[in-house]
């Protein structure tokens, strides 16, 4: 059953071949990023075709000046052009429009933001529609998708939370164990950046920035442990580790969220956007992961064992690197709140 | 004389023992000393400071459609080779791709034409529509240098320089996303349908068919 739905899908990507040509050249972009009052700093990427840059243009809308840029320089792979451009009243009403592309085969993808505050927004062009009307209001769905993206980003850009969520995979090995920490995790946290987001919690930033550091050192010194064949108290009370850990953690994305600031009358909409927007960053790490452990299991699997065995040399390893970047880190944040 | 041999051995064990124990030592204290190395820890809160340039390198493959069709087409040959051909093409293709980031990142090469990435990513997906034994090892091997010098040079030269962020972020992408790939063609291979890999290779071929034509039509307003 399962092989004759996967040939069933293969054969349904084969009959559509637009999907194919729409992706075979690299896409032209637009950015408009907010620089100053009423203005916005404009990078404009045109693909090269045969040494030149492509016949279209990017046309700002008609309360922006200047609204063409100046002519572009190579930059090894595509044209380039930038500058600043004033829009009276802001860019929301406005039509951004490419020329040209209309007779190309090529997309661009615009991405902007209408306020220094607001979520950057994305958009595609391409030959059927040439021209993008910057809404007025995001609306519920260009919320959601702009926390969303932020909580993926957030997550993706904290290290210290990726290098947390690996040190509890390579603690605890059974499937079982393991869903319930992760799981004690996205609760832990969900409940705490849900309360210190609207103001329940209110915690300073630095201490919990430091806490969180001081949590992973706590792993790498559990994996340790481990390594000498005693079971740490991750290993025996995973979920309970996880939770704990969870709350701290929740409060650190509870920071970067506030820094953006919460849409009025939306806020719980875009709570569980970023939320969601962290789970999904989060289960992104873990596949990953896990599917280059299997890989390499799969490649080398005497090498694999001797890596990610107890006690052997690469678990030791990651456990005194990790360990040891975490405890800077505790060190110099502690230091940065003290002084 | 039997005790004075035994005597040796117990010793030369010992001696050797210690000092693959000294080497251990050696290579952890250096292995956690290099993040120490990085200006950037110094960046507290998020932690490495901003990531976006090893990110954006990391991810220039979904944003370029002809190193993603070189990536998928490499993964997808080698899912339909043996596991023991795989053991060191994957090494091969990776250190290439390495040494290709280096020099184009270093700006002594330049961004791959696209007419010959183009051809590679025919060759490569036509390859993996191939049989097993139709492809010798040595075969195998140069396909993967030459796909993997290519993908390592589509991001072309950076405006900033030989940068470590971006680097780093290329290398590590080009990494985890043909290891991956090849994992998951060669499980849903072993799983699902032998003929996956080599419908993903079809595929492959048809983007590199028309990335030549396009790139070889002059006339045609791109």
């Amino acid at each position: 059953m399962i092989r004759a739905i996967a040939l069933l899908a293969l054969c349904l990507m084969a009959l559509s071949p637009a999907a194919v040509r729409s992706h075979a050249l690299e896409p032209g972009f637009l950015e408009l990023a907010p620089y100053g009052p009423s203005q916005w700093r404009v990078t404009w990427r045109k693909p090269q075709v045969n040494g030149a840059p492509m016949a279209i243009e990017a046309e700002l809308p008609a309360q922006c000046s200047p609204r063409r840029g100046p002519a572009p320089v190579f930059d090894g792979r595509a044209f380039l052009s930038a500058w600043v451009t004033t829009c009276e009243g802001g860019l929301a009403g406005g039509d951004i429009r490419i020329d040209g592309l209309e007779r190309t085969r090529t997309d661009v993808l615009l991405r902007y933001s209408t306020a220094p505050e607001a979520t950057p927004q994305a958009a595609r062009l391409t030959a059927a529609t040439t021209t993008f009307t910057v809404p007025q209001d995001p609306g519920a769905l260009g919320i959601a998708a702009g926390y969303f993206a932020l909580g993926v980003d957030h997550i993706l850009n904290g290290v210290d939370h990726l290098l947390f969520v690996l040190m509890l995979l390579l603690l605890v090995r059974s499937w079982r164990p393991l869903l319930a920490a992760v799981t004690s995790f996205t609760v832990a946290h969900s409940f705490s950046l849900g309360a210190a987001s609207v103001g329940w919690i209110v915690v300073p930033a630095p201490p919990v920035e430091a806490i969180v550091a001081l949590s992973i050192v706590f792993l790498a010194a559990e994996l340790l442990r481990a390594d000498r064949g005693q079971l740490g108290l991750t290993q025996r009370y995973p979920w309970t580790v996880a939770f704990a850990f969870g709350l701290l953690h929740g409060l650190g994305f509870a920071r970067a969220l506030l820094e953006v600031g919460l849409p009025e009358g939306d806020v719980p909409l875009a709570l569980l956007a970023f939320n969601i927007g962290v789970e999904a960053g989060q289960i992104l790490f873990i596949a990953i992961v896990l599917i280059l452990g299997a890989a390499v299991a799969r490649l080398y699997p005497v090498l694999s064992r001797k890596l990610a065995a107890p006690g052997s040399l690469g678990l030791r390893t990651t456990a005194y690197g990790v360990g040891t970047l975490a405890a800077f880190w505790a060190v110099e944040r502690v230091a940065g709140f003290i002084t | 004389m039997s005790v004075n041999r035994s005597a040796v051995d117990v010793c030369g064990k010992r001696a050797r023992q210690s000092g693959r124990n000294v080497v251990q030592l050696a290579l952890m204290i250096a292995l956690a000393a290099i993040p120490m190395l990085i200006p950037t820890t110094a960046v507290a809160h998020d932690a490495f400071g901003d990531l976006g340039p090893f990110y954006a390198s990391m991810l220039h493959p979904l944003a370029d459609p002809l190193q993603a069709a070189l990536l998928v087409g490499t993964a997808a040959f080698l899912a339909g080779r043996a596991l023991s051909v795989v053991r060191r093409a994957m090494p091969i293709f990776l250190l290439v791709a390495g040494i290709a980031s280096i020099a184009v990142f270093s700006g002594k090469f330049n961004a791959t034409p696209s007419i010959l990435a183009g051809f590679a990513a025919l060759l490569a997906g036509l390859a993996a529509t191939l049989p097993e034994n139709w492809t010798p090892r040595v075969v195998v091997y140069a396909l993967v240098a030459a796909t993997g010098a290519l993908v390592g040079l589509a991001p072309g030269t950076p405006d900033g320089g030989l940068t470590l962020q971006p680097l780093m972020g290329s290398i590590f992408g080009i990494s985890v996303l043909v290891t991956v790939l090849w994992f998951t063609f060669e499980v849903a291979a072993r799983r699902l349908t032998v003929l996956l890999p080599k419908v993903v290779g079809t595929w492959v071929a048809a983007v590199g068919i028309l990335v030549i034509a396009f790139s070889a039509s002059a006339s045609v307003i791109l």
